[in-house]
């Protein structure tokens, strides 16, 4: 079942000895013509027909010739459920190609097979002479179905899906009546009685009987149980009071008759001088609300159809791709005007970069050579500077240092910058590099200009002398120690005795004349001053 | 109807169909492909706009950290250079200033001798555009006193003239030590010194 009203259709009903035209278009539907089954009519039939040309064609079938037959297959799915249903329907309808197979629901014993309901429309010449010229036109037959089965549609709409045993019967202006039995919305069963003769007042009768027939039939086919009421719905283009029906109703029947005309549907209807069937009511109604399905048509029938439908799938896909394309596209283009917006900011922002740049530069004083360099040099004068040591500090320092010590002559001072074994070289990976490049200048043979750059230098002194005593070789020794004590009292001075005037160490030789003479002895000290010290020093010989 | 029951006929009836369909899919994919072309552009674009910015970014730091380094050397600069630590040394100008000290202290003549110039190129500067080149002549100064103040005062002198002359051994020796000569006015001592003379030069590194 299609869900959704049809938006326009070229409905062609036929009936045992008629063809009706109609369309169904802005909720309406209207007739063409109403034709007699004669080939004579097939001109007239085309000149219609081409006047729709694209318009969707319903065949709807309401004849006499329409047959349901139920039976049980194998539950089975796929390819073998429709082999089973194509040889059943083979066998029972072997003369038409309007047929089908549909299930119904299951056994609820034994292996549970599938009931089937077999349909046909089994004079298959009312319907290929219309429908072969339609395909002649290549107009899109959508569906060949029949007023029975669209019972199966109207049911749902009127509220009635409900209904376990309801008889629909549609009684036409030509006093025949379909009877439709529907149970649970399902119709199930179908035909038609002629009522041809029967004068209008036993109408009422006439469908009594005819409900109570088929019925009795039902009955038999186990598809309405002995005790249950049978609701009877009798649409008809008039009232109750005429068909006076409704007064039959039993435990077994209840009747209700619909007038068409009364009905909402019937408003859409458009007829001209035609008169009102229920089958126009039940298309107006369904039409509105529902799209009709095909039943009765085999493939090549619908062929044209088919293509348009594959068309309009192909153009659906074409546009759901251009859709899905083009979503899919949206956050890389605003992923790209993101950028772009990014790039226009940064760009901005350099520009004014570079303005405060340039006028920064041109606030510069002229340099004579490049700021980097400058900084180095100045940098290397000033660490040179700081180990612009001066002798005459030490030479004061020792000249201090002798005042205690009246009887010390000194004979040499050596005065030396020295490597200072104790202050930290630089890391071992710019040493590495320095060493590196230092091998191909003229100063790598120097080591002492390294150590100045590294500022590792400090100053030491070799302190040669005599000592004198007249008489004790102690007072001699005692003056060598106290110079040697004064220098070192003296921070940052250290003071090593490299050779006394008597060595009086227990792993020492000693060696002297002792007569009458002065005590007269060499010594030699070795001083090592730090670099602050030596700072202090020079200080010291600054000040006035 | 499956695709395989469909005819030739009915392929060309639907040619437009396909067609349509076709050019959806073109479509699309020209703009992806677009659309990425577009992108590989503009983060191309904002890759070469995060480059100059830092770029000029970097320009800026290094201009301001040159100024600050202007700021801070330049007079001082200017004053090393004005003492002639950017020369070559003016070997000249080193002589008449001995001269200068003999003559202003009475002293006994003075032996000097300026060794060759040796050039040294300051590591950190070899990655600079103009670098600093470290010139070392070693002096060697010797003369004999007459007392030790007379050296005190070479010194003194030397180690307040504005260039680079660092001293690195000086020794101070008794000539003799008999008491009838300490009293003449001849020279009691010798004196020796070697001093470190620096100076710099900047050259443009060639291209």
């Amino acid at each position: 079942m299609s869900i959704g009203g049809t938006g326009r259709a070229l409905i062609v009903l036929i009936r045992d000895t008629t063809v009706e035209l109609l369309t169904w278009q802005r909720r309406r539907l209207s007739s063409l013509g109403l034709l007699a089954h004669d080939d004579q009519n097939l001109p007239l039939f085309r000149s219609i027909v081409q006047q729709h040309r694209n318009w969707p064609v319903i065949i709807v079938a309401d004849l006499l010739d329409e047959n349901f037959r139920h039976d049980t297959i194998v539950h089975v799915t796929g390819s073998d459920h429709q082999a089973l249903l194509r040889r059943k329907l083979e066998f029972s309808f072997r003369n038409t190609r309007y047929r089908r197979g549909i299930v119904t629901g299951r056994m609820s014993d034994g292996r549970k097979d599938d009931r089937v309901m077999l349909c046909a429309l089994t004079r298959p010449e009312l319907i290929d002479k219309w429908a072969n010229l339609l395909l002649q036109e290549k107009m899109p037959i959508q569906a060949v179905t029949s007023l029975a089965h669209l019972l199966n549609l109207y049911v749902p709409l009127e509220g009635l899906e409900h209904e376990e045993y309801l008889l629909i019967s549609m009684l036409d202006s030509d006093n025949l009546l379909r009877q439709s039995f529907v149970s649970k919305g399902r119709m199930l069963f179908s035909r038609q009685a002629s009522l041809v003769d029967v004068p209008e007042k036993r109408l009422g009768v006439e469908i009594l009987q005819e409900s109570v027939q088929l019925r009795q039939y039902l009955e038999r086919i186990h598809f309405v149980p002995y005790e249950k009421r049978l609701e009877v719905q009798v649409l008809a283009a008039t009232t109750d009071a005429t068909l006076k029906v409704e007064k039959f109703s039993s435990e077994s029947h209840h009747f209700t008759v619909v007038d068409i005309a009364a009905q909402q549907a019937a408003s859409q209807v458009e007829l001209g001088d035609e008169v009102l069937e229920p089958s126009h009511a039940l298309l107006a109604r369904i039409l509105a609300h529902r799209s009709i399905d095909n039943i009765y048509a085999p493939p090549a029938l619908t062929r044209y159809h088919d293509l348009r439908s594959f068309g309009r799938l192909l153009q659906a896909t074409a546009a759901a791709i251009l859709l899905v394309g083009l979503g899919l596209n949206i956050p890389g283009l605003m992923d790209l005007a993101d950028k772009r917006e990014q790039t226009a900011v940064l760009r901005t922002s350099i520009s004014a970069l570079q303005r405060e740049y340039q006028g920064l530069r041109q606030r510069f004083p002229e340099t004579p050579i490049p700021a980097q360099t400058m900084s180095l040099l100045v940098d290397t004068h000033e660490k040179l500077l700081q180990q612009n040591y001066n002798p005459v500090a030490e030479l004061n320092l020792v000249a201090t240092a002798l005042a205690r010590s009246p009887g010390l002559e000194l004979t040499s001072i050596e005065w030396h910058l020295r490597e200072d074994p104790d202050a930290a070289k630089p890391d071992a990976g710019r040493n590495q590099t320095r060493r590196t490049q230092a091998r191909a200048t003229p100063t790598a043979g120097d080591p002492l200009a390294t150590v100045l750059l590294e500022q590792r230098s400090r100053v030491e002194l070799v302190i040669e002398g005599e000592t004198y005593s007249p008489s004790s070789y102690r007072d001699a020794q005692e003056q060598v120690l106290d110079f040697a004590e004064a220098l070192a009292a003296t921070e940052g001075v250290k003071v090593q005795m490299r050779q006394m005037p008597i060595e009086v160490r227990s792993d020492a030789q000693v060696s002297t004349l002792i007569n009458d003479s002065e005590v007269r002895s060499r010594f030699i000290l070795d001083v090592y001053v730090d670099k602050s010290a030596s700072a202090r020093l020079i200080a010291g010989v600054r000040q006035p | 109807m499956t695709l395989s029951e469909l005819t030739r006929e009915d392929y060309l009836g639907l040619k437009w169909h396909f067609v349509l369909l076709l050019l959806g899919l073109c479509l699309v994919v020209a703009a992806f492909v677009y659309t990425g072309r577009l992108q590989d552009d503009a983060q191309r674009q904002l890759g070469f706009a995060r480059s100059d910015l830092n770029r000029a970014q970097s320009q800026l730091d290094q201009a301001t950290e040159e100024g600050n380094t202007i700021g801070n050397y330049l007079l001082r600069y200017n004053t090393i250079a004005a003492n002639g630590s950017v020369a070559s040394g003016d070997r000249l100008a080193l002589q008449e200033r001995f001269t200068e000290i003999r003559a202003r202290y009475n002293l006994f003549p003075i032996q000097l001798q300026i060794g060759t110039q040796g050039a040294f190129t300051l590591p950190e500067s070899s990655t600079y555009r103009t670098q600093v080149q470290l010139l070392t002549s070693a002096v060697q100064v010797s003369l004999p006193l007459l007392h030790e103040d007379d050296l005190a005062r070479l010194l003194t002198d030397i180690h307040e003239a504005p260039d680079l002359l660092l001293p690195r051994d000086c020794s101070l020796r008794l000539r003799n030590r008999s008491d009838r000569q300490s009293l003449d006015l001849g020279p009691h001592q010798n004196a020796s010194c070697s001093f470190y003379w620096f100076s710099f030069v900047a050259t443009e590194k060639s291209p």
